[in-house]
C-alpha cells in the first residue's frame, strides 16, 4: 500500500519545471524524510499530494490510489505548510473550533490535553505564540484530524534547538499513539536517522535517491585504499563519488546486498546517512532507487542511471 | 515495521453533504469583526431612516390630507434634503460592503498563506468557498432589503406630494430589490477582485473603483437610458416640464400624462404628422406662451389641435415600475452570478 | 552509555500510569544502533539490578517523547528484549520484565579473565602491540560482535530454572 505513488508527474511555472519525471511509490506506515537542497522540488511535490497544486504532467495518487486534492484524500490526509500557516487573530481555542468545524473527525478533547500538556493556554491569540508554538498548535490540530497521512513542509525552518526537539517529539509522540504515515521535507540532514525510516532525495526536480534508510545504510560503504586500485573497485561496485588525497583514494559506493572480499590495502566503513545524502547531492547524476517492487524478489543493485 | 491498514477507497464516491451550519460558524469566526461593524452601521442606518421618516410623515400628512396644492414646497426643503442625504447614505451602502467585506474575504486568505490551511482541511476548497459566499451574501441581500423597505416607507410621503419620485435614479436603486441586487453584485465583485488580485488593501481599493463607478455611471447615464425602453407613446399637453417624472400633485393646471409614470420624451408634431423642427418648436411655444386666448392658458392641448399640431410624449406607465426593478436587480444578479461562477473556477484553479 | 534512576518513588502512579524505574539516554554519535544501544541499556540495569521482575519499560510514547526518536526503533529493542525472553508485551498496557539474568558467579569471571590474559593478551603483546592499541583493537572487536549479535539471532536466549530466573 503506498501513501504517496506518482507516475511520470511534473509540474511547470511559466517556464520552469518544479518537479520532473518524478516516477515513486513512498510505502505507508512510515516516517519519510523527504530532502534536498532549496529550489529541489520538494514543497512543489508536497503541494501536488495534498492538492495545494495541479499537475502539468503525469499524476499523484494518494492513500492506496485515490486523487490527491479530492474529497475523500483531503478528510484522511492532514498538512502543515511552510511557514505554518494559522489565523492570527483568533484565540487557540477558536482555532479549534475552526478545525473542529472544517474536519469531519476532529478530536477535540486530544488536542486540548496535548495543548495542555504542552503548556499552551486555550484563551492566547495564535498571532501572539511564538514560532515554535505555533507548530506545535499546527502540528496538534493536524494529527487531532486523526488522518492517515501526515504532511509537513519544512516544519523545522525557522524553530530554535528546543523548539526543534519538541516539535519533533511531539511528532513522535503522535506517531507511537496513532501509528499514522508521516512524510516531511527538511533540508537539514543532520539527526533525520534517529526519527525518519524512509527517505527520498529530491535534487533539481527530480528524485535521485529513495529507500529504507537502514537498507540504503547498509548498502553503502566508504572503502579507501590506495589510488592505483580504485580502477578496479570502479568495475565491481556503483562508485558515488570518489576523493583522493595524495596516497589515499576514498570511494563511496553502493555495494548493494555484499561487498565480498577487497583488495589488499582496502578498508570499509560505514557510511553515514549525512555522508551519502552529500554524496548524492555532489554526484547529480548518481542515483539509487528501487527496482520495480516485485513480491519476493529483492531488489537489483544496478543502477538506474 | 509498523503496519498500517488504510481503508481500501470506496469505489462509488460517498456523499459529502454541504457543511451549511460548521461553514457558518467558521464564517462568524473569521468575519466576526466586519459582521459586528456591519450590523452596527445597520443599525444606524435602520435608526436614521425611521427617523427622518416619522419627521417627513408629521411635515407632509397636513398638506397630504387638506389637497392638492396646498403645501408650501419651500417650506419643506428640510425634508428634502433629509430624503437626499439618506438616499446617498443607502447608495454608499453596497459600495462598503463590497470593499470591506467582499474584498478582503479572500484576498485576506492569499495575501497570509492562510489559504494554504483553509484549503487542505476536510471540508474542501469548493465548498468553504460557495458556503462562505452564500451564507455572507444572504445575510447581505437580507439586511439590504430591510433598509430599502424603510427606505421605500420613508420616500411614500415625498412620493405622493410629487417632491420626488421613485423613478428617480438614487430612490431607484435604494429599494427593496434595487438596494439588495446592489450589494449582492458589489460584494460578488469584492470577493472576485480579491481572489484575482490576492492582496488585501489593492482589492479594496479596486472594489471601491469598481462599484463606486459602476454606481456612478448607472446613475448619470444607463439609468435614463434604460428607462427609455420600449415607452408608451400617448398625445398630450404640454405642461413645461422637462423629463422626469409625472405625478399628479405638482401640476395644477392638469395631468400632462399618465398617473405617476415617467416621462421619457416630449415633442410637437406638425399637420402631416412630422416632428417639428427646433425653430418650428420655439416659434410655437413662444406663441403658447404669449397667447392671451382662453383655450390657450386652459388646454394648451386643444390650442394645438385647433393649429393641427400636436403634442406627444413617450412614458413609462406607472404599473411598469416594478418591472424595471425586477429587470435591473436581474441584471444585477446576472452579474452577480458571473462574479461567483469566476470566483468557483479561479478558487478550483489556482494552483 | 549510563543509566539514570529517577528520583521518583519506584511503581509510584503518575497521571494513571506506572513510572518505569529507568529512563534512556543515547548517543546519536556513537556508531551504535539506537535500537541496539536501547537495548544494552536494559541489560546493563537488568544485571545492575536496577530493573526488577515485574518492573514497566518506559512506555514507546514516553521514550519518543523525551528522546524524539523514531518509534519503531524503540519498538525495535523492544522485542529484541521480549525475544531473549526477559520481558512480555502486553497489548494496551506496556513491556514488563519477567526474568532477569543471573549476575554471572566469580568463578566464571576468574576463569575468562585468566583465559584472557593467557590467550589474546599474551598473543597481543607478543605481536608488539602496547596498551592503547590492545584497547582500541579490543573496542573495535567488542563492537563487532555486538552488531553481529544484534543482527543475527539475540545473545542469551534465556531459559528459565526453577526460580524464575533466566540462565544467561
Amino acid at each position: 500500500m503506498s501513501v504517496i505513488e506518482t507516475s511520470g508527474l511534473g509540474k511547470q511555472y511559466r517556464d520552469i519545471w518544479a518537479l520532473r519525471d518524478c516516477t515513486m511509490a513512498i510505502p505507508a506506515g512510515r516516517i519519510v524524510a523527504l530532502v534536498g537542497p532549496n529550489g529541489a522540488g520538494k514543497t512543489t511535490l508536497l503541494h501536488l499530494t495534498v492538492g495545494l497544486a495541479r499537475a502539468t504532467t503525469g499524476s499523484v495518487t494518494v492513500l492506496g490510489g485515490a486523487p490527491a486534492g479530492s474529497l475523500w484524500a483531503l478528510e484522511r490526509i492532514a498538512f502543515v505548510a511552510q511557514d505554518v500557516p494559522l489565523y492570527g487573530y483568533l484565540s487557540v481555542a477558536e482555532m479549534l473550533d475552526l478545525a473542529a468545524n472544517m474536519n469531519r473527525r476532529f478530536d477535540r478533547r486530544r488536542s486540548e490535553s496535548r495543548l495542555s500538556e504542552l503548556g499552551i493556554a486555550l484563551g492566547h491569540k495564535v498571532g501572539k505564540l511564538s514560532g515554535g508554538q505555533r507548530a506545535q498548535l499546527a502540528l496538534t490540530i493536524a494529527f487531532s484530524r486523526h488522518p492517515d497521512l501526515l504532511v509537513l513542509d519544512e516544519p523545522l525552518s525557522g524553530l530554535d534547538p528546543l523548539a526543534r526537539h519538541d516539535f519533533m517529539a511531539s511528532l513522535m509522540i503522535a506517531v507511537a499513539e496513532d501509528g499514522l504515515s508521516v512524510v516531511f521535507s527538511s533540508h537539514v540532514i543532520s539527526e533525520l536517522e534517529r526519527v525518519a525510516d524512509y527517505l527520498v532525495l529530491l535534487s533539481g526536480g527530480r528524485v535521485q535517491v529513495m529507500g529504507e534508510i537502514s537498507e540504503l545504510v547498509a548498502g553503502h560503504a566508504t572503502l579507501s585504499g590506495p589510488p592505483v586500485d580504485a580502477g578496479r573497485i570502479a568495475e565491481r561496485f556503483a562508485v558515488v563519488q570518489s576523493q583522493r588525497a595524495g596516497r589515499q583514494a576514498q570511494l563511496l559506493v553502493r555495494t548493494g546486498n555484499g561487498q565480498g572480499a577487497l583488495p589488499e590495502g582496502w578498508d570499509s566503513a560505514e557510511v553515514t546517512l549525512e555522508e551519502l545524502v552529500l554524496a548524492y547531492l555532489r554526484e547529480p547524476s548518481a542515483c539509487a532507487l528501487p527496482g520495480p517492487a516485485l513480491v519476493g524478489l529483492p531488489s537489483p543493485k544496478g543502477t538506474t542511471a | 515495521m509498523r503496519t498500517q491498514s488504510i481503508p481500501a477507497r470506496p469505489g462509488a464516491l460517498p456523499r459529502y453533504p454541504i457543511p451549511w451550519r460548521p461553514m457558518a460558524r467558521v464564517t462568524w469566526l473569521q468575519q466576526r469583526g466586519s459582521l459586528i461593524t456591519a450590523a452596527v452601521l445597520f443599525a444606524g442606518c435602520a435608526l436614521l431612516i425611521i427617523v427622518s421618516g416619522l419627521g417627513a410623515y408629521a411635515k407632509l400628512s397636513p398638506c397630504l390630507a387638506s389637497g392638492r396644492g396646498s403645501c408650501d414646497l419651500n417650506s419643506l426643503h428640510a425634508q428634502t434634503t433629509e430624503l437626499t442625504f439618506v438616499t446617498i447614505a443607502l447608495l454608499v451602502i453596497p459600495v462598503l460592503a463590497g470593499m470591506f467585506i467582499g474584498a478582503p474575504l479572500l484576498a485576506r486568505e492569499i495575501e497570509s498563506g492562510s489559504f494554504r490551511f483553509a484549503w487542505t482541511q476536510g471540508t474542501g476548497r469548493t465548498r468553504w468557498v460557495v458556503t462562505k459566499m452564500v451564507l455572507l451574501g444572504g445575510a447581505g441581500a437580507a439586511a439590504a432589503g430591510v433598509l430599502g423597505l424603510l427606505a421605500d416607507w420613508y420616500a411614500g410621503p415625498f412620493e405622493a406630494t410629487g417632491l420626488a419620485s421613485h423613478w428617480l435614479a438614487g430612490q431607484f436603486n435604494v429599494t427593496v430589490l434595487t438596494l439588495p441586487a446592489w450589494t449582492l453584485c458589489s460584494l460578488a465583485a469584492g470577493a472576485f477582485v480579491g481572489l484575482f488580485i490576492g492582496r488585501v488593501v489593492a482589492a479594496m481599493a479596486a472594489t471601491a473603483a469598481f462599484a463606486g463607478g459602476l454606481l456612478a455611471l448607472d446613475l448619470m447615464r444607463l439609468h435614463d437610458r434604460f428607462l427609455g425602453i420600449a415607452p408608451g407613446v400617448t398625445q398630450s399637453s404640454p405642461s413645461g416640464t422637462g423629463l422626469g417624472a409625472l405625478n399628479t400633485f405638482a401640476w395644477p393646471g392638469g395631468i400632462p400624462g399618465p398617473l405617476g409614470s415617467w416621462l421619457v420624451n416630449g415633442w410637437y408634431t406638425g399637420p402631416d404628422g412630422q416632428r417639428l423642427s427646433s425653430a418650428a418648436v420655439s416659434s410655437l411655444v413662444t406663441k403658447l406662451d404669449t397667447s392671451k386666448s382662453p383655450v390657450a392658458l386652459g388646454d394648451p392641448a386643444k390650442w394645438l389641435t385647433l393649429r393641427h399640431d400636436a403634442y406627444w410624449i413617450s412614458y413609462q406607465a406607472a404599473d411598469r415600475f416594478w418591472y424595471f426593478q425586477a429587470a435591473e436587480a436581474a441584471i444585477l444578479l446576472a452579474v452577480t452570478m458571473m462574479f461567483a461562477i469566476g470566483i468557483v473556477k479561479l478558487v478550483n484553479r489556482r494552483a | 552509555m549510563t543509566v539514570d534512576k529517577p528520583s521518583a518513588e519506584r511503581g509510584s502512579a503518575d497521571s494513571g500510569h506506572t513510572v518505569s524505574p529507568i529512563n534512556f539516554r543515547i548517543d546519536p554519535r556513537s556508531g551504535v544502533p539506537i535500537y541496539l544501544q536501547l537495548v544494552n541499556q536494559v541489560n546493563h540495569a537488568l544485571r545492575l539490578g536496577h530493573l526488577r521482575q515485574g518492573d514497566q519499560l518506559p512506555r514507546v510514547r514516553d521514550v519518543v517523547g523525551s528522546l524524539s526518536i523514531n518509534p519503531n526503533t524503540v519498538v525495535k529493542a523492544y522485542r529484541e528484549i521480549e525475544r531473549a525472553g526477559y520481558a512480555v508485551g502486553r497489548p494496551g498496557q506496556g513491556t514488563f520484565i519477567v526474568a532477569t539474568p543471573r549476575v554471572t558467579p566469580a568463578e566464571k569471571l576468574n576463569g575468562l579473565r585468566r583465559s584472557l590474559v593467557r590467550g589474546w593478551l599474551s598473543d597481543a603483546i607478543a605481536a608488539g602491540l602496547d596498551h592503547d592499541e590492545i584497547t582500541a583493537l579490543f573496542t573495535a572487536a567488542l563492537r563487532d560482535s555486538e552488531i553481529a549479535i544484534g543482527s543475527s539471532e539475540p545473545g542469551g536466549t534465556a531459559q528459565r530454572d526453577g526460580q524464575g530466573e533466566a540462565v544467561a
